[in-house]
């Protein structure tokens, strides 16, 4: 003997069944999604983030194409200025935790060309690396600061 | 020509240690590839180099600035980590607000 449903309890019964499904569907797509995204958090877009950078790269700069020209005394005393400010953006960022740990990994990159380069400033170094070395290093820190500014660009500014 | 070509063929090397050909090929095709960052790379090679024979930079002031390139390329590297992340971040977010919240409460 069959069993003949009546059409609005099948028609019930069919959209039960296809929200089931598009549920599951959706849940596995979300959980994937977020495993994909959360394996290493991401922190959301940051303006303060993002002034510290541009202010860091314009003044550092600006020091840096010195150095070619005067000698490490006479900026000394601007090197420990720069050198307590990025300190400080440095701790905001570490601050943040782990969801920003991707911005502390390009602060440590910035941090080793800027310290290479003061190094070689204090040991003057000028003759042995040419006389525009400096300026021309200042320009690939404002290139190293500019991936880290757009990085910054890129993140979600929508926190839900 | 450039000088930076210029400045490559003109390189006495007798042991021939460099491939000028490869070389100049590389910073070329560099020059026009899709990424911003190794255009710019190429760039900076070229002017380098530029600088190494115009006695602006030492031959271990060139070697320094080429050395800076991996850290570059390591702040690139996150760079493009990051943008995935942020694309996935953005697709599971638009999915719980629109599918799970919207569309599925509609059911």
């Amino acid at each position: 003997m069959s069993i003949i449903m009546p059409r609005t309890d099948r028609r019930s019964r069919e959209n039960s069944i296809t929200r089931s499904i598009f549920m599951l569907v959706a849940g596995m797509l979300l959980t994937s999604m977020f495993l994909t995204s959360c394996a290493i958090p991401l922190a959301y877009h940051d303006t303060t983030t993002y002034k510290n950078l541009t202010d860091l790269k314009a003044e550092t700069m600006m020091l840096f194409e010195t150095f070619d020209t005067k000698p490490y005394a006479s900026n000394e005393a601007a090197l420990v200025d720069l050198a307590l400010k990025f300190r400080k953006a440095y701790e905001y960022e570490k601050g943040k935790g782990i969801a920003n740990s991707k911005t502390m990994q390009q602060f440590h990159e910035i941090q080793k060309l800027l310290n290479a380069d003061v190094a070689d400033y204090q040991e003057n170094k000028s003759a042995k690396l040419g006389p525009k070395y400096f300026s021309e290093a200042a320009v690939v820190l404002g290139q190293a600061f500019d991936i880290a500014i757009a990085t910054e660009n890129l993140k979600n500014k929508d926190k839900h | 020509m450039s000088k930076f070509t210029d400045f490559i063929d003109g390189f006495k090397d007798e042991t021939s240690t460099l491939a000028k050909d490869e070389l100049k090929e590389l910073i070329l095709s560099a020059k026009k590839d899709k990424s911003e960052f190794v255009r710019l790379q190429a760039v900076n090679v070229e002017h380098w180099t530029t600088m190494l024979a115009a006695g602006q930079l030492t031959p271990a002031g060139f070697k320094r600035l080429v050395t800076k390139m991996d850290v570059l390329t390591d702040l690139e590297t996150i760079e493009l980590d990051v943008a995935a992340k942020a694309s996935a971040q953005r697709l599971a977010d638009g999915i719980q607000k629109h599918i799970i919240d919207g569309l599925c409460n509609l059911l």
